[in-house]
Protein backbone atom coordinates (compact mmCIF):
# COMPACT_ATOMS: atom_id res chain seq x y z
CA UNK A 1 0.00 0.00 0.00
CA UNK A 2 3.04 2.69 0.67
CA UNK A 3 4.40 1.94 -2.47
CA UNK A 4 1.17 2.82 -4.16
CA UNK A 5 0.86 6.74 -1.78
CA UNK A 6 4.32 7.16 -2.27
CA UNK A 7 3.20 7.14 -6.58
CA UNK A 8 0.54 8.73 -5.96
CA UNK A 9 2.41 11.48 -4.22
CA UNK A 10 5.16 11.78 -6.67
CA UNK A 11 1.95 11.93 -8.99
CA UNK A 12 0.83 14.76 -7.22
CA UNK A 13 3.99 16.67 -6.55
CA UNK A 14 5.67 16.63 -9.60
CA UNK A 15 3.78 18.72 -11.91
CA UNK A 16 3.94 21.37 -8.94
CA UNK A 17 7.79 21.35 -8.50
CA UNK A 18 8.08 21.05 -12.52
CA UNK A 19 5.72 24.53 -12.86
CA UNK A 20 7.88 25.70 -10.45
CA UNK A 21 10.75 25.07 -11.68
CA UNK A 22 10.25 26.30 -14.90
CA UNK A 23 8.60 29.45 -13.31
CA UNK A 24 12.43 30.12 -12.71
CA UNK A 25 14.13 28.83 -15.59
CA UNK A 26 15.85 30.83 -18.14
CA UNK A 27 15.42 28.82 -20.75
CA UNK A 28 13.78 25.35 -21.28
CA UNK A 29 13.99 23.80 -24.71
CA UNK A 30 14.42 19.67 -24.96
CA UNK A 31 16.34 19.32 -21.73
CA UNK A 32 15.62 17.80 -18.87
CA UNK A 33 15.55 20.75 -16.64
CA UNK A 34 15.57 24.16 -17.26
CA UNK A 35 18.62 26.06 -17.39
CA UNK A 36 20.00 29.72 -15.73
CA UNK A 37 18.38 30.92 -13.11
CA UNK A 38 16.23 34.19 -13.44
CA UNK A 39 12.84 35.68 -12.31
CA UNK A 40 12.52 37.60 -15.25
CA UNK A 41 9.58 35.36 -16.20
CA UNK A 42 7.88 37.10 -12.57
CA UNK A 43 8.84 40.25 -13.82
CA UNK A 44 6.82 39.87 -17.14
CA UNK A 45 3.72 38.74 -15.55
CA UNK A 46 3.93 41.46 -13.53
CA UNK A 47 4.61 44.33 -15.96
CA UNK A 48 1.27 42.63 -18.50
CA UNK A 49 -1.12 44.77 -18.68
CA UNK A 50 -3.42 41.81 -19.27
CA UNK A 51 -2.36 40.24 -16.54
CA UNK A 52 -2.63 42.93 -14.51
CA UNK A 53 -6.62 43.70 -15.14
CA UNK A 54 -6.92 40.02 -14.62
CA UNK A 55 -5.17 39.98 -11.32
CA UNK A 56 -7.90 42.91 -10.58
CA UNK A 57 -11.07 41.22 -11.86
CA UNK A 58 -10.69 37.84 -10.15
CA UNK A 59 -10.01 39.62 -6.72
CA UNK A 60 -12.97 41.76 -6.89
CA UNK A 61 -14.78 38.92 -8.26
CA UNK A 62 -13.69 36.50 -5.23
CA UNK A 63 -14.54 39.48 -2.79
CA UNK A 64 -17.77 40.10 -3.85
CA UNK A 65 -18.59 36.34 -4.56
CA UNK A 66 -17.28 35.87 -0.60
CA UNK A 67 -19.42 38.70 0.40
CA UNK A 68 -22.69 37.61 -1.35
CA UNK A 69 -22.50 34.53 -0.88
CA UNK A 70 -21.79 34.85 3.13
CA UNK A 71 -24.86 37.12 3.12
CA UNK A 72 -26.94 34.31 1.55
CA UNK A 73 -26.01 31.67 2.46
CA UNK A 74 -26.00 32.25 6.26
CA UNK A 75 -29.50 32.65 6.82
CA UNK A 76 -30.45 29.91 4.35
CA UNK A 77 -28.37 27.15 5.66
CA UNK A 78 -29.82 28.43 8.88
CA UNK A 79 -33.22 27.42 7.32
CA UNK A 80 -32.13 24.08 5.89
CA UNK A 81 -30.75 23.50 9.40
CA UNK A 82 -33.90 24.28 11.50
CA UNK A 83 -36.65 23.21 8.81
CA UNK A 84 -38.27 20.34 9.88
CA UNK A 85 -40.13 20.71 5.97
CA UNK A 86 -38.95 17.64 4.32
CA UNK A 87 -39.85 19.32 0.83
CA UNK A 88 -37.00 22.63 2.00
CA UNK A 89 -34.66 19.38 3.38
CA UNK A 90 -35.41 17.64 -0.25
CA UNK A 91 -34.60 21.00 -1.85
CA UNK A 92 -31.64 21.89 0.01
CA UNK A 93 -29.96 18.27 -1.49
CA UNK A 94 -30.58 19.11 -4.65
CA UNK A 95 -28.88 22.61 -4.31
CA UNK A 96 -26.09 20.38 -2.85
CA UNK A 97 -25.46 18.29 -6.15
CA UNK A 98 -26.32 21.02 -8.48
CA UNK A 99 -22.70 22.06 -9.41
CA UNK A 100 -22.17 18.47 -10.56
CA UNK A 101 -25.11 17.26 -12.10
CA UNK A 102 -25.18 20.34 -14.52
CA UNK A 103 -21.82 20.66 -16.01
CA UNK A 104 -20.44 24.68 -15.60
CA UNK A 105 -20.68 24.78 -19.29
CA UNK A 106 -23.78 24.13 -19.44
CA UNK A 107 -24.76 26.84 -16.95
CA UNK A 108 -22.67 29.30 -19.28
CA UNK A 109 -24.27 28.26 -22.26
CA UNK A 110 -27.60 29.87 -20.17
CA UNK A 111 -25.70 32.67 -19.24
CA UNK A 112 -25.14 33.50 -22.81
CA UNK A 113 -28.71 32.69 -23.92
CA UNK A 114 -30.11 34.84 -21.21
CA UNK A 115 -28.03 37.85 -20.67
CA UNK A 116 -27.11 38.13 -24.65
CA UNK A 117 -31.05 39.02 -24.93
CA UNK A 118 -32.69 42.45 -25.77
CA UNK A 119 -34.53 42.47 -22.28
CA UNK A 120 -30.68 41.73 -20.20
CA UNK A 121 -28.26 42.63 -22.81
CA UNK A 122 -25.39 42.29 -19.32
CA UNK A 123 -23.15 39.77 -21.35
CA UNK A 124 -19.20 40.54 -20.15
CA UNK A 125 -20.57 42.68 -16.89
CA UNK A 126 -18.82 42.06 -14.31
CA UNK A 127 -21.91 41.48 -11.94
CA UNK A 128 -23.05 38.71 -14.29
CA UNK A 129 -19.60 37.24 -13.30
CA UNK A 130 -20.20 37.28 -9.80
CA UNK A 131 -23.60 35.75 -10.30
CA UNK A 132 -22.34 32.76 -11.94
CA UNK A 133 -19.52 32.39 -9.23
CA UNK A 134 -22.35 32.79 -6.52
CA UNK A 135 -24.27 29.94 -7.96
CA UNK A 136 -21.36 27.83 -8.37
CA UNK A 137 -20.15 28.33 -5.05
CA UNK A 138 -22.68 28.43 -2.80
CA UNK A 139 -23.61 24.67 -2.65
CA UNK A 140 -20.04 24.32 -0.93
CA UNK A 141 -20.82 27.45 1.21
CA UNK A 142 -23.85 25.60 2.11
CA UNK A 143 -22.45 22.04 3.12
CA UNK A 144 -19.65 23.50 4.93
CA UNK A 145 -22.54 25.64 7.24
CA UNK A 146 -24.77 23.05 7.92
CA UNK A 147 -22.68 20.55 8.54
CA UNK A 148 -21.00 22.61 11.42
CA UNK A 149 -24.35 23.68 12.57
CA UNK A 150 -25.29 19.98 13.29
CA UNK A 151 -22.32 19.15 14.70
CA UNK A 152 -22.45 22.37 17.08
CA UNK A 153 -26.38 21.20 18.18
CA UNK A 154 -27.09 24.82 17.61
CA UNK A 155 -30.26 24.43 18.04
CA UNK A 156 -29.43 24.07 22.17
CA UNK A 157 -27.50 27.04 22.13
CA UNK A 158 -30.15 28.71 20.95
CA UNK A 159 -33.23 27.51 23.04
CA UNK A 160 -30.79 28.40 26.11
CA UNK A 161 -30.93 32.26 24.57
CA UNK A 162 -34.33 32.26 24.09
CA UNK A 163 -35.22 30.67 27.33
CA UNK A 164 -33.82 33.71 28.84
CA UNK A 165 -35.67 35.82 26.65
CA UNK A 166 -33.64 36.48 23.75
CA UNK A 167 -35.83 37.45 20.36
CA UNK A 168 -34.92 35.57 17.24
CA UNK A 169 -33.12 38.64 15.41
CA UNK A 170 -31.02 38.78 19.11
CA UNK A 171 -30.41 35.21 19.12
CA UNK A 172 -29.61 34.46 15.66
CA UNK A 173 -26.60 37.38 15.86
CA UNK A 174 -25.59 36.93 19.52
CA UNK A 175 -25.48 33.40 19.21
CA UNK A 176 -26.08 31.44 15.28
CA UNK A 177 -23.25 34.24 13.71
CA UNK A 178 -20.63 34.10 16.54
CA UNK A 179 -21.11 30.27 17.23
CA UNK A 180 -20.21 29.54 13.20
CA UNK A 181 -17.46 32.34 12.73
CA UNK A 182 -14.97 29.15 11.82
CA UNK A 183 -16.71 27.49 9.36
CA UNK A 184 -17.81 30.72 7.91
CA UNK A 185 -14.17 31.51 7.35
CA UNK A 186 -12.80 28.61 6.35
CA UNK A 187 -16.04 27.84 3.99
CA UNK A 188 -15.50 31.56 2.58
CA UNK A 189 -11.85 30.52 2.22
CA UNK A 190 -12.68 27.79 0.09
CA UNK A 191 -15.33 29.95 -1.93
CA UNK A 192 -12.22 32.54 -2.62
CA UNK A 193 -10.11 29.50 -3.92
CA UNK A 194 -13.04 28.20 -5.82
CA UNK A 195 -13.72 31.17 -7.49
CA UNK A 196 -10.03 32.19 -8.01
CA UNK A 197 -9.55 29.18 -10.19
CA UNK A 198 -12.88 29.04 -11.73
CA UNK A 199 -12.35 28.43 -16.02
CA UNK A 200 -15.21 26.53 -17.31
CA UNK A 201 -17.92 29.36 -16.74
CA UNK A 202 -15.61 32.70 -17.00
CA UNK A 203 -14.30 31.49 -20.12
CA UNK A 204 -17.74 31.74 -22.02
CA UNK A 205 -19.28 34.43 -19.66
CA UNK A 206 -16.76 37.08 -19.17
CA UNK A 207 -16.16 39.88 -21.64
CA UNK A 208 -13.07 41.12 -23.52
CA UNK A 209 -12.53 43.69 -20.11
CA UNK A 210 -13.53 41.58 -17.49
CA UNK A 211 -11.82 38.44 -18.21
CA UNK A 212 -10.65 37.09 -14.63
CA UNK A 213 -7.31 34.64 -14.61
CA UNK A 214 -7.60 31.97 -15.84
CA UNK A 215 -9.21 33.16 -18.68
CA UNK A 216 -6.05 35.05 -19.37
CA UNK A 217 -3.53 32.38 -18.25
CA UNK A 218 -4.95 29.90 -21.25
CA UNK A 219 -3.17 32.22 -23.89
CA UNK A 220 0.05 32.19 -21.95
CA UNK A 221 0.26 28.72 -22.73
CA UNK A 222 0.97 29.39 -26.32
CA UNK A 223 3.99 31.32 -25.76
CA UNK A 224 7.16 31.05 -23.94
CA UNK A 225 7.45 28.06 -21.32
CA UNK A 226 9.29 30.25 -18.47
CA UNK A 227 6.41 32.54 -19.16
CA UNK A 228 3.40 30.15 -18.71
CA UNK A 229 4.92 28.42 -15.67
CA UNK A 230 5.37 31.53 -13.39
CA UNK A 231 1.83 32.67 -14.80
CA UNK A 232 0.15 28.86 -13.70
CA UNK A 233 2.49 29.33 -10.57
CA UNK A 234 1.10 32.76 -9.05
CA UNK A 235 -2.55 30.53 -9.55
CA UNK A 236 -0.72 28.01 -7.29
CA UNK A 237 0.62 30.11 -5.06
CA UNK A 238 -3.13 31.78 -4.11
CA UNK A 239 -4.34 28.09 -4.33
CA UNK A 240 -1.99 26.82 -1.87
CA UNK A 241 -2.60 30.35 0.38
CA UNK A 242 -5.98 29.40 0.38
CA UNK A 243 -5.42 25.80 1.45
CA UNK A 244 -3.24 27.02 4.23
CA UNK A 245 -5.61 29.86 5.63
CA UNK A 246 -8.51 26.68 5.53
CA UNK A 247 -6.48 24.52 7.69
CA UNK A 248 -5.01 27.12 10.01
CA UNK A 249 -9.03 28.23 10.18
CA UNK A 250 -10.04 24.52 11.54
CA UNK A 251 -7.09 24.41 13.56
CA UNK A 252 -8.19 27.34 15.50
CA UNK A 253 -11.87 26.15 15.58
CA UNK A 254 -10.24 23.00 17.31
CA UNK A 255 -8.19 24.83 19.85
CA UNK A 256 -10.80 27.12 20.68
CA UNK A 257 -13.38 24.37 21.54
CA UNK A 258 -11.41 22.23 23.50
CA UNK A 259 -10.71 24.96 25.91
CA UNK A 260 -14.52 25.83 26.18
CA UNK A 261 -14.63 22.48 26.87
CA UNK B 1 -38.72 25.22 19.33
CA UNK B 2 -40.04 25.81 15.28
CA UNK B 3 -39.40 28.89 13.37
CA UNK B 4 -42.59 30.69 11.91
CA UNK B 5 -43.25 30.05 8.60
CA UNK B 6 -42.80 34.02 7.67
CA UNK B 7 -39.22 33.58 9.20
CA UNK B 8 -38.38 30.46 7.12
CA UNK B 9 -39.37 32.71 4.11
CA UNK B 10 -37.63 35.29 5.07
CA UNK B 11 -34.52 33.31 5.19
CA UNK B 12 -34.66 31.27 2.44
CA UNK B 13 -36.14 34.05 -0.18
CA UNK B 14 -32.66 36.08 -1.00
CA UNK B 15 -30.51 32.61 -1.76
CA UNK B 16 -34.27 31.24 -3.63
CA UNK B 17 -34.09 34.57 -5.93
CA UNK B 18 -30.49 34.43 -6.27
CA UNK B 19 -30.82 30.68 -7.57
CA UNK B 20 -33.76 31.50 -9.89
CA UNK B 21 -32.15 33.93 -11.63
CA UNK B 22 -28.34 32.86 -12.01
CA UNK B 23 -29.63 29.20 -12.45
CA UNK B 24 -33.02 28.14 -12.43
CA UNK B 25 -33.45 31.34 -15.64
CA UNK B 26 -30.22 30.25 -17.29
CA UNK B 27 -31.56 26.26 -17.52
CA UNK B 28 -35.09 27.63 -18.41
CA UNK B 29 -33.08 29.26 -21.79
CA UNK B 30 -31.25 26.38 -22.36
CA UNK B 31 -34.40 24.15 -21.87
CA UNK B 32 -36.46 26.57 -24.45
CA UNK B 33 -34.46 26.55 -26.79
CA UNK B 34 -33.30 22.63 -27.56
CA UNK B 35 -37.05 22.02 -28.52
CA UNK B 36 -37.03 24.58 -31.30
CA UNK B 37 -37.12 22.98 -35.01
CA UNK B 38 -36.11 19.12 -34.41
CA UNK B 39 -32.42 20.12 -32.64
CA UNK B 40 -32.58 16.70 -30.95
CA UNK B 41 -32.74 15.02 -34.27
CA UNK B 42 -30.11 17.00 -35.50
CA UNK B 43 -27.57 16.34 -32.63
CA UNK B 44 -28.22 12.32 -32.41
CA UNK B 45 -28.28 12.38 -36.41
CA UNK B 46 -24.37 13.65 -36.35
CA UNK B 47 -21.98 11.19 -36.90
CA UNK B 48 -19.70 13.47 -34.16
CA UNK B 49 -22.29 12.59 -31.76
CA UNK B 50 -21.68 8.82 -31.23
CA UNK B 51 -18.31 9.28 -32.20
CA UNK B 52 -17.52 12.11 -29.07
CA UNK B 53 -20.20 10.13 -26.60
CA UNK B 54 -17.68 7.22 -26.99
CA UNK B 55 -14.77 9.06 -26.17
CA UNK B 56 -16.60 10.76 -23.03
CA UNK B 57 -17.50 7.29 -21.97
CA UNK B 58 -14.09 5.94 -22.60
CA UNK B 59 -12.64 9.06 -21.04
CA UNK B 60 -15.06 8.96 -17.94
CA UNK B 61 -14.82 5.04 -17.13
CA UNK B 62 -11.35 5.16 -16.90
CA UNK B 63 -10.89 8.47 -14.80
CA UNK B 64 -13.27 7.00 -12.86
CA UNK B 65 -11.98 3.54 -12.24
CA UNK B 66 -8.43 4.62 -12.20
CA UNK B 67 -9.47 7.47 -9.84
CA UNK B 68 -11.34 4.93 -7.77
CA UNK B 69 -8.25 2.37 -7.23
CA UNK B 70 -5.94 4.80 -6.43
CA UNK B 71 -8.39 7.06 -4.16
CA UNK B 72 -8.84 3.64 -2.13
CA UNK B 73 -5.28 2.45 -1.29
CA UNK B 74 -4.49 5.71 -0.44
CA UNK B 75 -7.50 6.20 1.40
CA UNK B 76 -6.58 2.39 2.83
CA UNK B 77 -3.01 3.65 3.83
CA UNK B 78 -3.64 6.41 5.32
CA UNK B 79 -6.35 5.05 7.11
CA UNK B 80 -3.86 2.86 9.19
CA UNK B 81 -1.43 6.54 9.73
CA UNK B 82 -0.76 8.17 13.03
CA UNK B 83 -3.34 10.77 12.91
CA UNK B 84 -0.81 13.66 12.52
CA UNK B 85 0.53 12.27 9.63
CA UNK B 86 -2.94 11.36 8.13
CA UNK B 87 -3.99 15.20 8.32
CA UNK B 88 -0.64 16.54 7.08
CA UNK B 89 -0.62 14.08 3.95
CA UNK B 90 -4.65 14.63 3.30
CA UNK B 91 -4.12 18.43 3.48
CA UNK B 92 -1.30 17.63 0.60
CA UNK B 93 -4.14 15.43 -0.78
CA UNK B 94 -6.94 17.88 -0.94
CA UNK B 95 -4.43 20.92 -2.88
CA UNK B 96 -5.90 19.72 -6.36
CA UNK B 97 -9.33 20.28 -4.89
CA UNK B 98 -9.44 23.97 -5.46
CA UNK B 99 -7.10 24.05 -8.33
CA UNK B 100 -7.82 25.52 -11.46
CA UNK B 101 -7.96 22.61 -14.49
CA UNK B 102 -5.41 25.15 -16.06
CA UNK B 103 -3.14 24.67 -13.33
CA UNK B 104 -3.20 20.29 -13.81
CA UNK B 105 -3.30 21.00 -18.03
CA UNK B 106 0.38 23.01 -17.78
CA UNK B 107 1.80 20.79 -15.19
CA UNK B 108 1.15 17.88 -17.51
CA UNK B 109 2.50 18.92 -20.24
CA UNK B 110 5.59 19.69 -18.63
CA UNK B 111 5.92 16.23 -17.49
CA UNK B 112 4.37 14.28 -20.05
CA UNK B 113 4.31 16.19 -23.22
CA UNK B 114 6.75 15.93 -26.05
CA UNK B 115 9.30 17.09 -24.15
CA UNK B 116 8.03 16.66 -20.85
CA UNK B 117 10.29 15.23 -17.50
CA UNK B 118 8.98 11.79 -17.92
CA UNK B 119 8.86 11.43 -21.42
CA UNK B 120 12.81 12.36 -21.30
CA UNK B 121 13.29 9.91 -19.02
CA UNK B 122 11.79 6.98 -20.66
CA UNK B 123 13.24 8.41 -23.89
CA UNK B 124 16.04 7.22 -22.17
CA UNK B 125 15.39 3.46 -21.77
CA UNK B 126 14.06 3.45 -25.38
CA UNK B 127 10.14 4.54 -25.17
CA UNK B 128 9.11 5.85 -28.35
CA UNK B 129 8.57 9.79 -27.02
CA UNK B 130 6.32 10.51 -29.91
CA UNK B 131 3.82 8.02 -29.33
CA UNK B 132 4.11 8.54 -25.16
CA UNK B 133 3.49 11.66 -25.30
CA UNK B 134 0.61 11.12 -27.88
CA UNK B 135 -1.11 9.41 -25.47
CA UNK B 136 -1.66 12.54 -23.22
CA UNK B 137 -3.89 14.12 -25.81
CA UNK B 138 -6.07 11.24 -26.13
CA UNK B 139 -9.22 10.06 -24.24
CA UNK B 140 -7.00 7.58 -22.08
CA UNK B 141 -4.34 10.83 -21.35
CA UNK B 142 -6.99 13.16 -20.65
CA UNK B 143 -8.61 10.46 -17.62
CA UNK B 144 -5.22 10.40 -16.39
CA UNK B 145 -4.94 14.03 -16.12
CA UNK B 146 -8.36 14.09 -14.77
CA UNK B 147 -7.81 11.96 -12.19
CA UNK B 148 -5.43 14.34 -10.39
CA UNK B 149 -8.59 16.23 -9.45
CA UNK B 150 -10.19 13.48 -9.09
CA UNK B 151 -8.42 10.85 -6.86
CA UNK B 152 -8.52 13.61 -3.87
CA UNK B 153 -12.43 13.45 -4.07
CA UNK B 154 -12.37 9.81 -3.63
CA UNK B 155 -9.79 10.01 -1.27
CA UNK B 156 -11.83 12.58 1.19
CA UNK B 157 -14.95 10.37 0.39
CA UNK B 158 -13.45 7.01 1.88
CA UNK B 159 -10.91 8.18 4.35
CA UNK B 160 -14.16 8.99 7.44
CA UNK B 161 -15.33 5.26 6.34
CA UNK B 162 -12.12 3.75 6.47
CA UNK B 163 -10.31 5.42 9.69
CA UNK B 164 -13.88 4.43 11.33
CA UNK B 165 -13.51 0.49 10.48
CA UNK B 166 -13.15 -1.78 12.72
CA UNK B 167 -9.55 -3.21 11.87
CA UNK B 168 -10.38 -6.01 14.79
CA UNK B 169 -12.97 -8.02 12.19
CA UNK B 170 -9.24 -8.39 9.80
CA UNK B 171 -7.56 -9.22 12.68
CA UNK B 172 -9.82 -11.75 13.49
CA UNK B 173 -10.06 -13.14 9.80
CA UNK B 174 -6.10 -13.25 9.86
CA UNK B 175 -6.16 -15.16 12.36
CA UNK B 176 -8.04 -17.63 11.39
CA UNK B 177 -5.54 -17.96 8.77
CA UNK B 178 -6.68 -15.77 6.06
CA UNK B 179 -4.32 -14.33 4.04
CA UNK B 180 -3.92 -10.26 4.35
CA UNK B 181 -5.16 -9.45 0.62
CA UNK B 182 -7.68 -12.16 1.12
CA UNK B 183 -9.19 -10.84 4.78
CA UNK B 184 -8.55 -7.20 3.14
CA UNK B 185 -11.01 -8.37 0.05
CA UNK B 186 -13.27 -10.56 1.80
CA UNK B 187 -14.01 -8.48 4.93
CA UNK B 188 -13.31 -5.02 4.09
CA UNK B 189 -14.32 -4.56 0.32
CA UNK B 190 -17.98 -6.09 0.88
CA UNK B 191 -18.14 -2.80 3.86
CA UNK B 192 -17.43 0.09 1.61
CA UNK B 193 -18.65 -1.08 -1.81
CA UNK B 194 -21.94 1.38 -1.39
CA UNK B 195 -19.40 4.61 -0.85
CA UNK B 196 -16.75 3.34 -3.33
CA UNK B 197 -19.86 3.66 -5.64
CA UNK B 198 -20.97 6.93 -4.61
CA UNK B 199 -17.51 8.17 -4.64
CA UNK B 200 -17.48 6.52 -8.47
CA UNK B 201 -20.68 7.93 -9.61
CA UNK B 202 -19.79 11.58 -8.52
CA UNK B 203 -16.27 11.66 -9.78
CA UNK B 204 -17.55 10.06 -13.19
CA UNK B 205 -20.00 12.67 -13.10
CA UNK B 206 -17.59 15.58 -12.74
CA UNK B 207 -15.66 14.32 -15.12
CA UNK B 208 -18.46 13.23 -17.88
CA UNK B 209 -19.19 17.54 -17.89
CA UNK B 210 -16.18 19.00 -17.72
CA UNK B 211 -14.13 20.83 -20.47
CA UNK B 212 -11.27 23.08 -19.09
CA UNK B 213 -8.69 20.55 -18.65
CA UNK B 214 -8.89 18.94 -21.46
CA UNK B 215 -9.03 22.27 -23.40
CA UNK B 216 -5.87 23.58 -22.42
CA UNK B 217 -4.57 19.73 -23.22
CA UNK B 218 -5.56 19.47 -26.64
CA UNK B 219 -7.72 22.61 -27.67
CA UNK B 220 -10.89 20.72 -29.17
CA UNK B 221 -9.41 18.01 -31.32
CA UNK B 222 -10.26 15.18 -28.87
CA UNK B 223 -13.82 14.01 -29.53
CA UNK B 224 -15.50 14.59 -26.07
CA UNK B 225 -18.89 15.66 -25.78
CA UNK B 226 -17.91 18.58 -23.49
CA UNK B 227 -15.43 20.15 -26.39
CA UNK B 228 -18.04 19.54 -28.89
CA UNK B 229 -20.62 21.18 -27.32
CA UNK B 230 -17.91 23.99 -25.91
CA UNK B 231 -16.86 24.61 -29.80
CA UNK B 232 -20.55 24.98 -30.36
CA UNK B 233 -21.03 27.56 -28.08
CA UNK B 234 -17.82 29.20 -29.05
CA UNK B 235 -18.12 29.85 -32.83
CA UNK B 236 -20.23 32.67 -34.47
CA UNK B 237 -23.23 31.20 -36.47
CA UNK B 238 -23.63 28.13 -35.00
CA UNK B 239 -26.51 26.00 -34.85
CA UNK B 240 -27.26 27.44 -31.17
CA UNK B 241 -30.47 25.00 -31.00
CA UNK B 242 -28.62 21.89 -31.51
CA UNK B 243 -26.29 23.00 -28.94
CA UNK B 244 -29.08 23.32 -26.32
CA UNK B 245 -30.43 19.82 -27.35
CA UNK B 246 -26.73 18.92 -26.51
CA UNK B 247 -26.34 20.67 -23.31
CA UNK B 248 -29.64 19.01 -22.54
CA UNK B 249 -28.35 16.01 -23.16
CA UNK B 250 -24.93 16.20 -21.25
CA UNK B 251 -27.29 17.25 -18.49
CA UNK B 252 -28.73 14.26 -18.36
CA UNK B 253 -26.19 11.98 -18.43
CA UNK B 254 -24.70 14.10 -15.22
CA UNK B 255 -27.27 14.26 -13.38
CA UNK B 256 -28.42 10.31 -14.00
CA UNK B 257 -24.61 8.90 -13.28
CA UNK B 258 -25.63 11.52 -9.96
CA UNK B 259 -28.92 10.07 -8.99
CA UNK B 260 -27.55 6.94 -9.12
CA UNK B 261 -24.99 6.94 -6.88
CA UNK B 262 -27.27 9.40 -4.18
CA UNK B 263 -29.81 6.36 -4.36
CA UNK B 264 -27.16 3.88 -3.75
CA UNK B 265 -25.47 6.55 -0.34
CA UNK B 266 -29.30 7.30 0.78
CA UNK B 267 -29.90 3.31 0.35
CA UNK B 268 -26.74 2.01 2.80
CA UNK B 269 -27.55 5.35 5.06
CA UNK B 270 -31.22 3.35 5.68
CA UNK B 271 -29.70 -0.14 5.89
CA UNK B 272 -27.01 1.36 8.73
CA UNK B 273 -29.84 3.36 10.55
CA UNK B 274 -32.18 0.13 10.76
CA UNK B 275 -29.00 -2.17 12.43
Amino acid sequence: MAWVTGLYLAYLFLPMGLLLVGSFGDAWFNTLLPTGLTGKWYTAVWDDRTFQRAFRVSLQVAVATCAITAAVGLPLAYAIYRTASRGVRAMARVVYLLPIAVPPLVLAFGFVLVFSSDELPYLGSIWVLIGGHVVLTLPYLLQTLVGDMRHLNLAELESAAESLGAGFARSFIDIVVPALRHSLASGLIMVAALSIGEFQLSNLVAGFLTRPYPVVLLQAFYGATGFACAATVILLVLALAAAVGGALTVRGAAAARSVAA
Amino acid sequence: MQLRPGTLSLLIAPGALLLGFFFLLPLAAVGRDAFVGGAFARVFGNELFVRGLAGSALLTFTAAGFSLLVGFVVALHLSRLAPALRGALAFFIALPLTFSGLIVAYGFILCYGRAGFVTQILATTGVDAVAFSGVLYSPIGLAFASSYYLIPRVVMLMLPVLVNFDWAQVSAAESLGARRVRAVFDVIVPQIVPTAFAAFCLVAAVVFGAYGTALALVGTRVNILPLQLYSMISETGSDFAAAAALSLVLTAICSLIMATGEVIAARQERSHAGV
